[in-house]
């Protein structure tokens, strides 16, 4: 320690440019820490004591580690299962392929239902009646329209039968209204 | 929508049809609007026929509207009447026209066809 006494004090107080002119001379810089060349014994930036495990520790740590192995065995047995359902989809694609293999694909049922003939007379004839129904419609729709002119130059026996039907569907079609 | 679109298409063939009958030049022309086109139930049908027969101006077409008891001037329906008369005063050789008329007014049995004869004729002659 430095040995400081009233008078040196008073000197480093009240004459400072003194002090500093030593201070600037001296080649330690740490020379206004005082230490004189005493040499630190101990490290004064960390706790000196040592670090030990205790009783406590110890147990959080044997834990810990028993986790870290435990960790290792569920992967394994992540890794089983897996192994697992792959062989089962294996097993499960094997089997179709023999159970394919065995089965002989045919359409006889559905030929037989479609060659089968309709045997009940009113519904062919009502179906029959619905499909010339929807035809005429269609036809009557989508033909195209003979001008005046056009008709002007048809002889009368083509235009009668054409006149009539127009005239008959659209009296139905009051009718229906 | 579906019977709409069609009804449109039937009156737009029927009315090419009577269009196409008012030009042609086959006597049995008229016979057919007469046997058709007056007889229908259709309002629109009967006008559409009764204007025909009047655009053709002749003698056997224009006595089928004018001298026959609910067909023509003569129809029930007023629209129908309205619009052969209409046609009529629309002619522009009424000389057949006037002719029937003076047939129908001097000759015709029924009373409400002479009349009607004779009220067309006077509103011909003033045109």
């Amino acid at each position: 320690m430095a040995n400081l006494s009233i008078a040196k004090i008073g000197q480093r107080i009240f004459n400072t440019s003194l002090h500093e002119k030593t201070v600037a001379r001296s080649s330690n810089p740490f020379a206004a820490s005082s230490f004189k060349g005493n040499v630190l014994t101990a490290d004064v930036f960390e706790s000196s004591k040592q670090a030990t495990a205790q009783a406590k520790d110890k147990l959080t740590y044997s834990t810990l580690v028993g986790s870290l192995a435990n960790i290792g065995n569920r992967f394994q047995q992540g890794i089983e299962s897996v192994i697992a359902f792959g062989n089962r989809m294996k097993e499960g694609i094997t089997n179709f392929w023999n159970m394919m293999k065995t089965t002989e694909v045919s359409f006889e049922p559905a030929k037989k239902a479609l060659n089968t003939e309709i045997t009940f007379d009113p519904v062919k004839k009502a179906m029959g009646t619905a499909a010339e129904s929807i035809k005429e419609n269609f036809s009557r729709i989508f033909d195209k329209v003979p001008t005046a002119k056009q008709i002007s130059q048809m002889p009368i026996a083509e235009i009668r039968p054409m006149l009539i039907n127009e005239e008959a569907a659209l009296a139905t079609a009051r009718t229906a209204a | 929508m579906f019977n709409r679109n069609t009804t449109d298409k039937s009156f737009k063939r029927i009315s090419n049809i009577i269009e196409g009958l008012s030009m042609h030049e086959d006597p049995e022309s008229i016979n057919l609007l007469e046997e058709v086109g007056t007889n229908s139930s259709v309002d629109t049908i009967r006008e559409m026929t009764a204007r025909a027969l009047v655009k053709k101006n002749m003698h056997d077409s224009l006595a089928v509207v004018i001298t026959n008891k609910g067909k023509g001037i003569n129809d029930m329906n007023t629209v129908v009447a309205m619009s052969t008369i209409n046609e009529l005063l629309s002619l522009k050789d009424k000389t057949e026209a006037m002719r029937v008329l003076e047939d129908t007014v001097n000759m015709h049995s029924d009373e409400e066809v002479r009349d009607n004869a004779r009220s067309v004729k006077a509103l011909m002659a003033l045109s």
